[in-house]
């Protein structure tokens, strides 16, 4: 039973991962303007999160495992988009 | 064949847990490694935006986006893999690790046909670009950080490969079991990162104009 119920969440994952790629490229025809590569940024860190929570098993992992994966996204966030604020209001 | 616990762990599940909170650690480290160069993109990318939307168009849209495909199957498979190998079906997670070390491989392949595309333009690293087209600084740095990041990433790639096959091996000698397979799961979330890593670079490289 375990058995399907997670063949089913990878296959499931896959097919967002999938869907979420080409919804990135649609949007990327339409008329964003500035916010294209926000959007872009932001539907790539849903399916890097489907990554790590289904195909890396963190979603039924212990908390200290998705504690160290949201400080890194933090962090990750925190620099560039800094070092894009600093330098883009020079 | 179940190894017993180190002696300094209180229990095969301690054991476990460290394993497992030491490679998100790990992850984490290389995530840190591609942040820095993701900030350094964001810096050029505020200072030269023109330039680097007019050189964004010359990256291969179809092949980039083929690419990312090919490389979200390779982790689906992977996970499939490990799955099988918890199913007590070694046979069938051997072929998948060998699907995704194919895929991997198909992935480094169209990489290869990028770049040459690319230097048969004049397009080359840093102080060696000379990209006609686009002479302009901006279109220099946009470059030299895809050679640059795409590079580290195909280099990763590798660097997973070589894990896979490692992995591939032990399965067929049947040396991981239903009960004692923590080194697939390892190597496979090793697999999903560099997969995540190009979910993020796509966009900065082939959607950015």
């Amino acid at each position: 039973m375990r058995h399907h119920a997670a063949a089913r969440i990878y296959a499931s994952t896959w097919l967002a991962l999938l869907v979420l790629t080409t919804l990135t490229f649609v949007l990327s025809l339409a008329a964003l303007g500035e916010l294209h590569m926000p959007v872009a940024l932001l539907i790539a860190t849903v399916k890097g999160a489907l990554v790590a929570f289904y195909f890396m098993h963190l979603a039924e992992q212990r908390s200290a495992n998705r504690i160290v994966f949201l400080m890194a996204v933090l962090v990750i966030a925190i620099l560039v988009l800094l070092m894009y604020a600093d330098v883009a209001t020079r | 064949m179940v190894r017993p616990h180190a002696h300094w762990f209180q229990d095969i599940h301690v054991q476990t847990h460290a394993a497992r909170l030491g490679m998100w650690i790990f992850l984490g480290s290389e995530t840190l490694l591609f942040g820095g160069l993701f900030a350094l993109y964001a810096a050029y990318h505020a200072m030269y935006p023109q330039a680097f939307a007019k050189a964004g168009a010359h990256s291969d849209l179809v092949l980039g986006t083929l690419n990312t495909y090919i490389l979200i199957t390779s982790s689906a498979t992977m996970a499939f893999s490990l799955h099988a190998t918890r199913s007590n079906s070694p046979k069938r997670a051997l072929g998948l690790l060998v699907c995704t070390m194919l895929l991997g491989s198909t992935f480094l392949v169209i990489k290869g046909i990028e770049y040459q595309e690319h230097f048969h333009h004049g397009i080359y690293p840093g102080a060696h670009y000379e990209f006609a087209d686009l002479p302009e600084n901006g279109a220099r740095m946009y470059f030299t950080l895809y050679f640059f990041m795409t590079g580290m990433h195909a280099l990763h790639v590798l660097g997973g490969l070589v894990v896979l096959g490692w992995l591939a091996i032990q399965t067929h000698r049947r040396h991981l079991s239903q009960q004692s397979h923590l080194a697939h799961e390892l190597g496979g979330m090793y697999w999903h990162l560099v997969d995540v890593v190009w979910l993020f670079l796509w966009p900065l490289f082939y959607l950015v104009n």
